[in-house]
């Protein structure tokens, strides 16, 4: 069977057959393959190639597969270069109701236990691919000549790069998620600074201001302020 | 009398904090023990299931050691379940027989052969089937084969065969036959008598039962199974 989209999975595991041997058949199977052999590399892979599926092994030789799952469910998505939606399917030798409890408490999203029918694993993971389909895609997202890369957190305005502080950026990635769409400076506060309550607004405005002005060196207009309402991303090439 | 009360209520709770002990130590050994196992199960698994996609080994022999796979990691979860008093749960499927025999003949033929035997599997009959695990069927017969290679000679025949209603899956040697009727030597004795032990079990709790059948020379053992339609 070979996979259309080419998902690219990541797979965190210790032991050297297993790693290589599974590698092996999900690379037949058409996937693209990102491989680390402890957590410090898994997190590393995922903040930088944004995966769309991870495989976890729980017992990692630098921490557990479990922290690994909880950091990247905590991750905020923006800020953070992890993406906190990515499908987590947890590997384990522990197979007692309260280990696989465990990891769907952290936030694994399937948990396997070894040893497993490939077969069986291939299908898991073409169901979470599938379940996962509908979620915004994290790879390079093109607004116009606008184009954002959230894996190296690079934004380019035709071609040429633009300079933006780790709260601009994930302001910009929030609007660009859904251009065009009104965020209401809640979400916004709520999304990107991770406000509980709605207050002053001052800190959102300024932020936006500045992001306007690094992007309409041309004289675009791409962040668009709804008045008394929230922020927006449109296409706006100067005329 | 209050007083020796007391030492006997001492030494009691004193018993049994050392029982529990040594009972939870002996679960923690097993289970790092098992934990240990799956490793080398999973690899050799995957090994296994990329060798036959790249049709490095021919497709029954990569299904006779999958099956034997499959049987080491059922006595896994046995082990791992047994501190509990558990066992695997059994996976009832409409099985072929002859499909099953295929693969432990493919499976046990190098072994026999270092035993200096032949192992011969009789013309099977066609679309006769069981209902049981096939994990546990391949537990039982393989335990049928290592001891017909173990303790018989000459050639080892394995076959199936249908009787009625009955399916009889029969493991035969040329060796001095049985030293005992089956119903004793089904019980373990010591160290030894544990494989016809798991055959009866697994006949048993296949709605079945582990037999001897008259034969002129050497042991003939037999697994005596429902069919199934």
């Amino acid at each position: 069977m070979q996979y259309d989209d080419n998902a690219t999975i990541l797979v965190v595991e210790d032991d050297d057959a297993t790693r290589t041997f599974l590698a092996d058949n999900l690379t037949a199977d058409g996937f693209e393959l990102l491989v680390a052999d402890c957590a410090k590399d898994g997190i590393c892979l995922m903040e930088t190639k944004y995966p769309d599926l991870a495989l976890i092994d729980v017992g990692l030789p630098d921490g557990s597969g479990l922290d690994l799952v909880r950091r990247v469910r905590d991750a905020d998505g923006l800020a953070s270069r992890v993406d906190p939606r990515t499908p987590l399917l947890l590997l384990s030798g522990r197979d007692s109701e309260l280990d696989r409890i465990r990891g769907f408490e952290r936030g694994a999203d399937d948990y396997v236990c070894k040893p497993f029918s490939y077969p069986e694993l291939r299908g898991r993971v073409a169901a979470l691919l599938r379940r996962s389909g509908q979620r915004p895609r994290t790879g390079r997202l093109r607004v116009g000549d606008l184009t954002i890369d959230p894996a190296s957190r690079e934004v380019t305005m035709r071609e040429t790069r633009v300079d933006l502080s780790a709260k601009e950026f994930a302001l910009l990635r929030t609007l660009a998620t859904e251009p065009t769409r009104v965020f209401t400076k809640e979400e916004l506060l709520r999304g990107v600074w991770g406000f509980r309550s709605m207050g002053t607004t001052r800190t959102l405005d300024s932020h936006a201001c500045r992001l306007r002005k690094k992007l309409s060196v041309h004289g675009d207009q791409f962040v668009m302020n709804v008045w008394g309402v929230g922020y927006r991303l449109v296409d706006g090439v100067a005329g | 009398m209050t007083i020796a009360g007391w030492v006997v209520a001492l030494v009691l709770t004193g018993l049994a904090a050392y029982l529990d002990r040594r009972a939870r130590r002996r679960a923690e050994l097993v289970a790092r023990a098992c934990h240990e196992l799956r490793g080398p199960l999973t690899a050799a698994g995957l090994a296994l299931y990329a060798a036959g996609r790249r049709s490095e080994a021919p497709p029954r022999r990569i299904a006779a050691v999958d099956l034997q796979l499959r049987r080491a990691e059922l006595a896994l979860t046995d082990l791992a379940l047994a501190p509990s008093g558990g066992r695997a749960r059994d996976r009832l499927e409409t099985l072929k027989v002859a499909t099953l025999l295929q693969a432990e003949a493919e499976s046990w033929r190098e072994v026999a052969w270092a035993h200096g035997c032949d192992l011969v599997l009789a013309e099977p009959v066609p679309d006769v089937v069981v209902r049981a695990d096939g994990r546990r069927l391949s537990q039982a017969a393989g335990n049928l084969i290592a001891n017909a290679l173990e303790h018989g000679a000459g050639a080892v025949r394995l076959g199936a065969r249908i009787d009625g209603d009955r399916v009889r899956i029969e493991v035969s040697d040329d060796g001095p036959g049985l030293a005992a009727p089956i119903a004793a030597l089904s019980r373990p004795r010591g160290a030894r008598g544990r494989g016809l032990a798991i055959v009866s079990d697994v006949a048993r709790r296949s709605g079945g039962a582990l037999q001897s059948a008259p034969s002129a020379r050497g042991a003939r053992l037999v697994i005596e199974l429902p069919a199934a339609s």
